[in-house]
């Protein structure tokens, strides 16, 4: 039953063509099964997709105009530190990218809405580094 | 929601999640205290191990009943106080 929940398909961004093999996908800490569970759980409650409830999370992805550190500068910059994937692994391992809302915002796709696959996200994120433009502090 | 450190935060929400406003935004229904999120409020959100200071935008109507809320991301709570301490309305 996917009633007033609102179609994905109508919040995709037209004519956005993602280069698998260049693009990366970036993820903010804290980056945590709960935290992933907690994404998800959003999105299906108001969103579908094929006309079932979308079970998805928020990434950003560099594309045209949005490199790693403008990601990381504007879209992160609350967040002490950071994973990283390319587009390509994600895919290969399952997961669907669909470029929605506001550009760089991408939502990844899950199979499932269970801890394992949420385990599968983080791993697939891998390394987890800290974020150069994270501001705790008011520029002096 | 608190966290072992006993930060709590006003309302979950994840800072990379945008809808077609362009706002992060999140279910009232997970506020712990929902009479302490309101248009204009500013709020600690987020995660407890990571919360950010925001701005309530909006709140509107969301699927089966459910409201949505709108934030606008003014930055990290570190942030905040040390402005208040510079302006000496916090001890340093």
């Amino acid at each position: 039953m996917a009633d007033d929940l609102i179609p994905i398909e109508e919040r995709l961004r037209p004519g956005e063509v993602l280069d698998p093999a260049a693009s990366l996908v970036l993820r903010g800490s804290p980056l945590t099964i709960d935290g992933v569970l907690a994404n998800a759980e959003r999105t299906r409650l108001r969103f579908t997709f094929g006309g079932e409830p979308l079970i998805a999370i928020s990434v950003d992805v560099t594309i045209a105009g949005w490199d790693v550190d403008a990601i990381l500068a504007r879209r992160l910059e609350t967040r002490r530190s950071y994973a990283v994937a390319q587009a390509g692994d994600l895919l290969s391992e399952g997961f669907l990218l669909m470029p929605t809302f506001t550009a760089p915002h991408y939502s990844l796709a899950l199979p499932s809405y269970t801890r394992e696959v949420a385990a599968k996200v983080i791993e697939a994120f891998g390394e987890v580094k800290p974020n150069p433009r994270y501001k705790p502090r008011r520029a002096s | 929601m608190t966290s072992e450190n006993g930060v709590v935060v006003t309302i979950p929400a994840d800072v990379q999640m945008i809808d077609e406003t362009g706002f992060v935004w999140t279910f009232l229904h997970e506020a712990s205290e929902p009479e302490r999120v309101y248009p204009g409020a500013l709020i600690v959100a987020g995660d407890p191990v990571e919360p950010f200071l925001a701005r309530v935008v909006d709140i509107v109507d969301g699927p089966r009943g459910t409201s949505v809320v709108h934030l606008d991301v003014l930055g990290v709570p570190e942030a905040m106080v040390d402005e208040l301490r510079h302006a000496r309305l916090l001890p340093s």
